[in-house]
């Protein structure tokens, strides 16, 4: 038997969950609706799976960061200083800008980044949402840190604040914070990220701090006169935390593989979200236009909406005991577990689609 | 201050004329971008001004993996996305870059040094094709500055080996630029149409 190992990750778990609970029942305090069942289960099906897969991911990412640091780090780093982490967490920030901004505009990374978007609703489980496959491209631009000689310790502590402090910005609960807007990341702003309004259409891509956004020209306050509807502007229509992840995939290489040129072969992949072949106004899966159709909450039966919320209790235990025991584990039976993970999300997918389809025709 | 800051100094002085030359593509002086980061940091290294010597093994290692087929994939396809915007220019270097990093990481130190050959026989089998001298000179003197380089040559106690690798290359890329100019097909309409693409 594997010798259980705690990581934050594994205390951070059940503890996101306990927030997303709080926020569930102070939203119903207040009388308002930010949760619906199926897509906060959803979301964190999804969030549960990539953490599945990330985990494997994340070690990629970290050996990578520890190799270059140790092969071209340049300067030495006094651990004990305020500066050192203070700077950490600022290039840190100004990395992550970059990163959600490719992730944004440039089509090939949006594959991977959508499935956080994909949600209508916005709220705590949200930031939970989290791609499975966006690790092969991330740890690239975390690099100058590491050749800057920023220690892993620093690096991994750091990462782990700045996508702590990210997850209290996915909320309707609170308003503008006033002064703060002017150069953090706030809930407000962040919505405005999430939104499918044309205003909000590649803004606000800062992690803590917004002036990355000011200073590059991306920053977008919230409108009081017109209320951010959350999403993508072609709705993902699914539960399947599986298809979630690889549903604009699919359509990227149909789109490219439709496309006579090499030219435009390669624009599917390395061009924005919105570009379409000249001369071809349907091209695939685009950002620019806006289906009008919301997601709908399906009329699922109660006892199938509880096989799914028993599915992610389970599967949230058996993360846990994954992530405490992987380490101990050869890298073949990770990846079985993973694959395993992926199956059983996909199957819950299924099982929610089919009944939401019935339930439909009837 | 030895001879390799001063060659060094060569470079930069030639990749910052690149750079700062509106009339070469995009691509090309991104590619001379990076080279000119490395030399630079060569400068500060072995003038002893300020050695930061694995910042500056990680720009030549960017430049061998990343700059080069950069600079060959902008003379190749001149009116390419790579050659003609910063975004497609800055794709190719970061991926690039990554497939470096990666193979550096993997201890495959053949990589960077494979990628530029590569990329500098694509050049030179392109220019005489074209049966253009100037590039065919620019191309075999990136050439020479490759192998000479790799094979270690050196006339000591004048020049080292990296000193021929920063001549040769300063040499090359500057007559590779200047012949950039003379590419008549990288019209306005060119540029306007990958910027059009963007825009889209």
């Amino acid at each position: 038997m594997p010798e259980f190992v705690f990581s934050p990750t594994i205390i951070l778990i059940p503890l996101l969950i306990c927030f997303v609970v709080i926020e569930l029942g102070v939203s119903r305090l207040l009388g308002r609706s930010v949760y619906t069942f199926q897509d906060s289960i959803t979301s964190i099906n999804i969030g549960i799976m990539s953490q599945f897969v990330n985990a494997t991911g994340a070690v990629i990412s970290a050996f990578m960061y520890a190799i270059i640091h140790a092969k071209y780090g340049t300067f030495t780093w006094d651990l004990t200083s305020p500066f050192t982490w203070i700077f950490a967490l600022l290039l840190y920030d100004f990395m992550y800008y970059w990163v959600h901004r490719t992730g944004h505009e440039v089509n090939m990374f949006w594959a991977s980044h959508i499935t956080h978007h994909s949600s209508e609703q916005f709220n705590l489980s949200t930031a939970l949402r989290q791609a499975s496959t966006g690790f092969y491209f991330k740890w690239v631009f975390y690099m100058p840190l590491a050749i800057l000689g920023i220690p892993v310790q620093v690096f991994v502590i750091i990462g782990l604040i700045d996508l702590l402090y990210q997850v209290w910005v996915h909320t309707r609960l609170v308003g503008r914070l006033g002064w703060l807007e002017l150069f953090l990341v706030t809930p407000s702003n962040h919505r405005v990220h999430h939104g499918k309004n044309d205003y909000c259409i590649d803004k606000n891509y800062g992690g803590v701090f917004s002036v990355w956004d000011r200073l590059f020209g991306t920053y977008a306050d919230e409108r009081v006169d017109e209320p951010v509807r959350f999403g993508i502007k072609t709705p993902l229509n699914s539960w399947n935390p599986v298809w979630s992840n690889l549903h604009y995939w699919v359509g990227m290489f149909r789109k490219a593989g439709a496309q006579s040129n090499w030219r435009d072969k390669l624009m599917c992949f390395f061009g924005e979200p919105v570009w379409v072949p000249e001369g071809n106004s349907a091209g695939g899966i685009k950002k620019s236009v806006l289906t009008g159709e919301e997601a709908q909450e399906p009329d699922s039966p109660a006892l199938i909406r509880l096989s799914g919320l028993l599915m992610t209790v389970i599967s949230a235990g058996l993360l846990v005991l994954y992530l405490g025991s992987k380490q101990q584990l050869p890298a073949f039976v990770q990846i079985f577990i993973a694959s395993f993970a992926v199956l059983a999300f996909a199957s819950v997918g299924l099982l929610w689609a089919k009944t939401s389809r019935r339930g439909a025709a009837s | 201050m030895n001879s390799l800051a001063l060659s060094d100094g060569v470079l930069l002085i030639a990749t910052l004329a690149i750079i700062m030359k509106p009339s070469a593509s995009i691509g090309i002086r991104l590619s001379a971008a990076v080279f000119a980061a490395a030399a630079f940091l060569g400068v500060l290294r072995f003038s002893t001004l300020l050695p930061l010597p694995g910042m500056h093994s990680f720009f030549s290692g960017l430049g061998a993996s990343a700059a080069y087929p950069l600079l060959a994939a902008a003379f190749l396809w001149p009116d390419s996305g790579v050659a003609q915007s910063w975004r497609f220019a800055s794709i190719f270097l970061i991926i690039a870059g990554a497939f470096g990093l990666v193979a550096s990481a993997l201890e495959f130190s053949l990589w960077g040094n494979l990628l530029a050959i590569v990329a500098v026989v694509a050049l030179l089998l392109r220019s005489m094709k074209n049966r253009d001298v100037k590039a065919t000179m620019g191309s075999s003197s990136l050439l020479a500055a490759l192998l000479l380089f790799s094979s270690q040559f050196s006339l000591p106690p004048v020049l080292q080996p990296g000193d021929f690798l920063h001549l040769f290359m300063a040499l090359g890329l500057t007559l590779m630029a200047t012949r950039s100019l003379r590419f008549p097909q990288q019209t306005a309409a060119a540029v306007q149409s990958v910027n059009q693409a963007s825009l889209d």
